[in-house]
């Protein structure tokens, strides 16, 4: 080991340099084959834990306001949920009246955000929640504000959730007032297209975009986003529709992982 | 060898200051980069190697605890500390330290942003303007902040090595 370092030491500072630089190199392109994923996730996940005690300090002051918000929103949430719950069941009593099959329900994984994607070009989050947590591959992702998007893959205490500014993301999605169908995909980082929506269908900034039901990955219904801008070229069958997603991709920090009942 | 594993040591838990206190830090996603400063300062008057090495695991430390791709903060803080070992420092001045600093924080920041956008729609300039720039300056304040409070520990660490 001595001998090593002495030789080190004895190198010129410029193959000093490239045996670190080409190491580096080397680590960096080893990220998409996984070889380092679990001392990463671990790391994440330390340096998270430390994060909560110094986000929990910072934001003392205001707990107690958000509390006391949080709990008269919580009475009318449930009081919601017991209203809507009825009206589930009666929909779905009525549905098998009509020999219509019923709506599916879901249940919700809890899970937390602890990085980002460790592939170049992929727009992703890493959670902490995996396959022991019974999470699969495609799996739908929601949090308070709309769709996330869907899981990518899954580790055994992890997994990575493809979101929508992702450039492979597909959706399809309708706009809510008319029940138009398109399909919804990558535009830019702050923006989605919501494509083949043909001219003659009148499409308004302001409205909204939720999930269809002919999508096979995620439940109809779902907040996507706002309508902001509309091109209708002369040339073009179909108007190129730009949706900006409620999320805020760079502040999610908790979602739910949908899975059908 | 003392020495240089106190140096060490410093190091890392700087690493650990700077996400530990980046929930306060933290400004449009910028944390300011507490290990450049820190780079830039032994780089001065220690041994070129012994920096190259500190810079490479400081930086891979920096990337497992920031969740980014490991490996880019150590290509990157190399980079930078091989660009500014051009410029012969012999007394740390604060004209030195701005100048010195800045252009780490430059070579740094355009090596990593360039990487991490590899395969978005934003230009090189845009990354430039939009995320080098910001972060080094942020970088740079932080920095000075630092140096004015610790200057005489700075100016005794460099009349001892």
């Amino acid at each position: 080991m001595r001998k090593i370092l002495i030789f080190f030491y004895n190198l010129k500072p410029i193959w000093q340099f490239t045996f670190f630089f080409l190491l580096s190199i080397v680590i960096l392109m080893m990220n998409p084959a996984k070889a380092l994923y679990p001392i990463k996730a671990n790391g994440v996940s330390l340096i998270s834990e430390i994060r909560n005690i110094t986000s929990y300090v910072k934001t003392n002051r205001s707990l107690k306001k958000e509390n006391a918000e949080l709990k008269k929103q919580l009475i009318k949430e449930i009081f919601l949920k017991n209203y809507y719950h009825d009206r589930f069941q009666e929909n779905n009593r009525l549905r098998r009246l009509l020999k219509i099959p019923p709506l599916n329900d879901f249940n919700y994984i809890f899970a937390q955000v602890v990085g980002s994607s460790p592939y170049i070009g992929i727009k992703a989050f890493l959670i902490n929640k995996g396959k022991n947590d019974s999470i699969n591959a495609n799996d739908p992702v929601i949090s308070t504000e709309g769709l996330v998007g869907k899981i990518l893959e899954v580790y055994d205490h992890s997994s990575l959730v493809e979101i929508l500014p992702d450039r492979n993301i597909k959706i399809s999605a309708k706009i809510l007032r008319n029940n138009e169908r398109g399909i919804l995909k990558f535009y830019n980082e702050d923006l989605l297209l919501l494509d083949y929506i043909p001219k003659t269908i009148s499409v308004i900034v302001g409205d909204m975009v939720v999930t269809s039901e002919i999508s096979q990955i995620y439940p109809p219904g779902i907040k996507i986003g706002e309508v902001v801008a509309i091109d209708k070229k002369p040339q073009e069958h179909f108007q190129k529709v730009y949706v900006l997603p409620y999320v805020n991709f760079n502040n999610v920090n908790e979602i739910l992982i949908l899975k059908e009942k | 060898m003392n020495n240089k594993l106190v140096i060490s040591g410093i190091g890392i838990i700087l690493v650990l200051i700077e996400y530990l206190f980046s929930p306060f830090l933290n400004i449009n996603s910028m944390i300011p980069d507490l290990v450049l400063v820190f780079l830039f300062l032994i780089s001065v008057k220690s041994e070129t190697g012994f920096t190259f090495m500190l810079a490479f695991l400081l930086g891979i430390l920096q990337d497992l605890f920031n969740s980014d791709l490991i490996g880019i903060s150590a290509a990157a803080n190399l980079l930078a500390l091989y660009f500014v070992s051009w410029i012969s420092i012999k007394e740390l001045t604060m004209t030195a330290f701005v100048w010195g600093l800045l252009l780490m924080g430059v070579v740094k920041y355009t090596v990593y942003y360039q990487i991490i956008f590899l395969q978005s729609e934003y230009s090189f300039l845009a990354i430039v303007f939009k995320f080098t720039i910001a972060h080094s300056i942020y970088t740079l304040i932080v920095g000075l902040f630092i140096f004015s409070l610790s200057r005489n520990l700075f100016k005794r660490y460099f009349n001892h090595v």
